[in-house]
């Protein structure tokens, strides 16, 4: 084991986690974090630091989870179906805090505007999220721009 | 309220949350490892059980037999084609033509690729492996016996038309989706 990898990830720990808990059915969350973790370690030798440490982060733990997706998604559906059919049902608090309206947008996009998102909160240029996702620059931003506007709509103070 | 101001909450969040307790460093050689076997060992075994069973056909019904029909060495013939015809598909099957340079983009296409790949395999089974099988089965029974082979070829290639209905079209459409909804700007 290298010795800084594990100082490494331990401090991106719950970049990871968040990552996981997006992709994995519930339950399952706990193998898609190992299996990133697994992920990490192989191609840590290959990572030279020319790229700032969350965008390799993101990079592989996209990647990982893509895999990933396929043995889930049966599982991912139901949840979201019944996740659905809660969510429509009245609420009697209004969610105020920021970690709620952080937690409820993320909740409301698909996965890849999320994992956008959580690249634009961690400070990911628009090249940087560009070289994670394999799309342009250009498509970074206006997909950005879109999550802007749809945020404003959905919280108009 | 703007999304920016979403920023201090995401990275209060990742630290108040960097609870690292639960990722396990221990064992993690042994488990790259087995990620890398766990790939290879479905198609393997096909492989293998199927390259012993011709190899033994060959031996104990030809090689080792004096006298044996024209029929008999036809079926041998067909279950050895029938083989070699199921490697090259299996092994072309895991083949993927992208290059990963691992982006979303390039890992969900090969997905998709794969997942294509192996609906192709599944769809045609009939084609590759029980096709030469039932000429193998048809040559080497006698006609009263028919029945049991071919019941169940029928009933495995059932079996691959249903999984690749039930497990890989699912997976699919959804992959394709996310493919989309990465790709099309609308």
């Amino acid at each position: 084991m290298l010795p800084d990898f594990e100082e490494l990830v331990r401090q991106h720990g719950a970049r990871i986690r968040r990552i996981a808990r997006r992709y994995a059915a519930a339950g399952q969350v706990d193998d898609l974090l190992q299996e990133i973790l697994v992920r990490l370690w192989r191609s840590y030798p290959s990572f030279r630091g020319e790229a700032r440490i969350e965008t390799w982060i993101y990079r592989v733990a996209l990647n990982t989870a893509m895999t990933y997706v396929r043995h889930s998604i049966r599982e991912r559906e139901t949840q979201a179906a019944i996740g659905a059919r809660s969510a429509s049902e009245p609420t009697i608090h209004a969610t105020t805090s920021m970690g709620d309206v952080l937690a409820s947008f993320l909740a409301a996009l698909g996965d890849v505007e999320a994992s956008m998102l959580m690249m634009y909160l961690d400070g990911l240029t628009a090249e940087e999220m560009s070289g994670v996702l394999g799309i342009s620059a250009n498509a970074v931003n206006v997909r950005i721009n879109r999550l802007k506007q749809k945020f404003s709509d959905m919280h108009i103070d | 309220m703007n999304l920016d101001d979403l920023k201090a909450e995401w990275r209060h969040e990742m630290l108040r949350t960097n609870n690292t307790d639960e990722l396990r460093f221990e064992g993690l050689e042994g488990q790259v490892s087995e990620l890398r076997r766990s790939g290879r060992n479905a198609a393997f075994w096909m492989i293998f059980a199927s390259v012993c069973g011709s190899a033994l056909a060959v031996f104990f019904g030809w090689l080792t037999r004096d006298g044996v029909e024209w029929h008999e060495k036809l079926s041998i013939v067909a279950y050895v084609v029938g083989t070699v015809c199921m490697t090259f598909v299996l092994l072309r099957a895991r083949r993927i033509s992208r290059a990963d340079d691992w982006t979303l983009r390039s890992r969900l296409e090969m997905e998709i690729e794969r997942l294509e790949k192996q609906r192709h395999v599944w769809n045609t089974v009939a084609v590759w492996f029980f096709l030469p099988m039932s000429i193998a089965s048809l040559l080497a029974l006698p006609p009263r016996l028919y029945l049991l082979p071919f019941s169940l070829y029928a009933l495995a290639w059932w079996v691959c038309r249903a999984s690749t209905r039930k497990q890989i079209d699912p997976v699919l459409l959804r992959l394709r989706e996310l493919h989309r909804e990465l790709v099309e700007i609308r």
